[in-house]
C-alpha cells in the first residue's frame, strides 16, 4: 500500500499559519513551511520537558547543533496524564528557537481533537495522541493530517499493537511508551521491545519512537527491534558534550552497523535513574 | 496575613510572564523586575478551566531558583485545592484561585493558610461572574481573601481587548473594601489603566504592554502613575524627561497584538 508518508511528500505542501488572537495564546505568528519528518533513520529527540526552562532557546539550539533532528514536546494536561507539563506557548517558543528542527508534539491530553488547531498553529510538525483519550481516533488522525501536520499514535504500556492496527495506516509515527506517563512505576522494557518488533513488521516505513527512560543501556535493544526515534531525557541537557551523548545513544543502530547482533554491555554510561531528573521542569514528562 | 490588609494601599504592577519571550524566561523575568515591577504574575492554566495550557508547578519551582521576585500566581485550574501543596513547594508568594472553580472556596483559603509557605490568598472572578459570588468567602464577619482579581478579559489567552464593563465590579469592590488589594488582569495598557484606576483598581497585571515594549521601565512607571493619581489620589510625581501630569498619549499606547 503506497501512501504519502510525510506531510510534505510528493509535491511539497506549503502551509501558511496565521495565529488569531483567539487561538494559541501568547502568540508568535508562524509563517513557514513545516519541517518534513524525512525518511526512517536513527533520530535522537530530546524531551523539551527536561530542558532548563529558564534558558529554553539556548538549551534547544545546543541540542540541534549537536545533531538532534527532532525535539519532543510532551504536553500533559493533568487529566489524561496526572501532571501538567506545558502547552502551546512553550511549543511556539521551541519552534521559534529551532526553525529547522522537527517539533514532535505528544498530547498526553483528553480530547486531543480540541488541541490540534492550537498546536498546529504553534508550529508542531507532528502531533501524536493516545487512542484512549478520544472517542474516534481515526477522525483525530485525519484532523491532524488536514491541519498539514504529521499524525502519530501513542501506545501506553497497557495498549496493544493489535488494538491500533487499523490506525497504523493513517499515521506517520507510533510512539511506544516504556512507562505509564505521569505515574512513575516500572519500566516495561521487554513489552516495549515486542511492540516495536510488531510495529516494524507491520509498517517498514513508520517512524517508531520509544519514550520513557530511554538511555544508552536499553537503546541498542530498542534500535535492533526496529525503533528509530529515541526520546532522550535529562542526560542530553546535563551533558557538556551533547554530540557524544547523541552518538552513544544511536551507535548501535542496525542500519549503521549492518548487523543485528550487538553486545548490549560493551559500553558503560551514567545510570538513568529517577533521581537524576528530580530537578527537571517536568518529571515524568 | 491580616497585617497585609491593614497597610495603606499601594500601587502594584505585575507583568504577566506568559507574554514574555519564553526562550529566555529567566532573562525576561530579571528584565522586568529591574525595570521596576513589583511582582511577576504567573498564569497557571490547566487546559480545562480555561482552554489553554500554560505550565505547571515545576516551571515555577525552576524560576524560583533564579529569581527573588514576588511570584503572584494566578491559577486558572479546575481543582485549585490540588495545587496548594505544589505551589507552596514551588515557592509561590501569591495564590489566586477562581471562585468558579472551587466547590467550597473557604476550604481553599483554609488550605492556603495552612500551607508550608506563607502565601497571599487571592480570589478571581471571570467576566461573567458577579461580585455576589464572593459572598461565599465570608466567615464570622470577615472576608477571608487578601486580594480580589477582576478579570477584564475572558481568561485563557493574551492579547485580548480590555472589557470596560467590568468596572462596576471594581467600583463595588472598592466601595466595600477600601483598603484591600483589587487587581485587574486582561488588556491592561497605558490607555486602559486609566479606566481601571478610576474604578479603584490598585494592582495591575499587564502582559504584552510591558514585555512587548522596548522600554518596559517607562511602561511600568506610567502604569504606576496612573494608579497612584487616579486610584490612590496621590499627587502626580515629577520626573525628568517625562510629562509631569499623567495623560495618556496616543503614541505611547501599547495596543495588544
Amino acid at each position: 500500500m503506497s501512501k504519502p508518508i510525510f506531510a510534505g511528500a510528493a509535491g511539497g505542501l506549503t502551509t501558511l499559519l496565521l495565529i488569531s488572537a483567539a487561538a494559541a495564546a501568547m502568540s508568535t505568528t508562524i509563517t513557514k513551511q513545516r519541517v518534513t519528518l524525512g525518511r526512517v533513520r536513527p533520530i535522537v529527540a530530546p524531551s523539551v520537558a527536561k530542558a532548563n526552562f529558564l534558558a529554553l532557546g539556548a538549551e534547544l539550539e545546543a541540542c540541534t547543533a549537536a545533531g538532534c533532528e527532532w525535539l519532543h514536546c510532551s504536553v500533559q494536561d493533568g487529566v489524561f496524564v496526572p501532571k501538567v507539563s506545558f502547552g502551546a506557548p512553550v511549543v511556539a517558543a521551541a519552534r521559534k528557537a529551532c526553525p529547522d528542527t522537527v517539533i514532535d508534539v505528544k498530547l498526553g491530553c483528553i480530547d486531543p481533537e480540541n488541541r490540534v488547531a492550537e498546536f498546529a498553529a504553534a508550529g508542531a510538525d507532528a502531533i501524536s495522541f493516545h487512542p484512549e483519550a478520544t472517542k474516534q481516533p481515526a477522525a483525530v488522525a485525519q484532523r491532524i493530517r488536514d491541519a498539514g501536520v504529521a499524525p502519530g499514535i501513542v501506545l501506553n504500556p497497557g495498549t496493544a499493537v493489535a488494538s491500533v492496527a487499523p490506525l497504523l495506516d493513517m499515521v506517520d509515527i507510533a510512539v511506544v511508551m516504556l512507562v505509564s506517563p505521569g505515574h512513575g512505576g516500572p519500566k516495561y522494557t521487554e513489552q516495549a521491545v515486542e511492540k516495536v518488533k510488531a510495529l516494524r513488521a507491520l509498517r517498514p516505513d513508520l517512524h517508531i519512537s520509544v519514550d520513557g527512560g530511554v538511555n544508552e543501556k536499553i537503546a541498542p535493544e530498542l534500535l535492533r527491534a526496529g525503533a528509530n526515534v529515541l526520546v532522550a531525557g535529562g542526560a542530553i541537557f546535563k551533558a557538556d558534550d551533547k554530540k557524544a551523548v547523541v552518538a552513544e545513544l544511536i551507535r548501535n543502530a542496525p542500519h549503521k552497523r549492518g548487523n543485528d547482533i550487538q553486545a548490549a554491555d560493551d559500553h558503560s554510561g551514567p545510570a538513568g535513574s529517577a533521581s537524576a531528573f528530580e530537578d527537571d521542569a517536568c518529571p515524568d514528562a | 496575613m491580616a497585617a497585609l490588609s491593614a497597610k495603606p494601599l499601594e500601587s502594584k504592577i505585575a507583568p504577566s510572564l506568559l507574554a514574555c519571550d519564553l526562550s529566555d524566561m529567566a532573562g525576561e523575568a530579571a528584565r522586568v523586575m529591574d525595570a521596576g515591577a513589583d511582582a511577576l504574575h504567573i498564569d497557571v492554566m490547566d487546559g480545562h478551566f480555561v482552554p489553554n495550557l500554560s505550565w505547571g508547578p515545576p516551571v515555577i519551582k525552576k524560576l524560583r531558583q533564579r529569581s527573588d521576585a514576588f511570584f503572584d500566581v494566578h491559577l486558572m485550574v479546575s481543582d485549585p485545592l490540588a495545587y496548594v501543596g505544589p505551589m507552596a513547594d514551588a515557592g509561590a508568594d501569591g495564590f489566586t484561585f477562581h471562585v468558579e472553580a472551587a466547590t467550597d472556596p473557604c476550604d481553599v483559603v483554609d488550605a492556603v493558610r495552612a500551607a508550608s509557605r506563607p502565601m497571599v490568598v487571592g480570589v478571581a472572578l471571570r467576566p461573567d461572574t458577579p461580585v455576589e459570588a464572593l459572598d461565599a468567602l465570608w466567615r464570622d464577619g470577615a472576608f477571608l481573601p487578601d486580594l480580589v482579581l477582576v478579570m477584564t478579559v475572558p481568561p485563557g489567552f493574551g492579547g485580548q481587548a480590555f472589557m470596560a464593563d467590568q468596572m462596576p465590579k471594581v467600583e463595588a469592590l472598592r466601595r466595600r473594601f477600601p483598603t484591600m488589594d483589587i487587581q485587574v488582569d486582561g488588556g491592561l495598557n497605558l490607555a486602559t489603566v486609566e479606566v481601571a484606576a478610576r474604578a479603584g483598581a490598585n494592582c495591575i497585571v499587564a502582559g504584552s504592554a510591558v514585555f512587548k515594549s522596548d522600554r518596559p521601565a517607562e511602561v511600568i512607571s506610567a502604569l504606576r502613575d496612573g494608579v497612584e493619581t487616579l486610584a490612590l489620589h496621590k499627587p502626580a510625581r515629577k520626573r525628568g524627561g517625562m510629562v509631569s501630569s499623567w495623560r495618556p498619549r496616543a503614541e505611547s499606547f501599547e495596543h495588544p497584538p
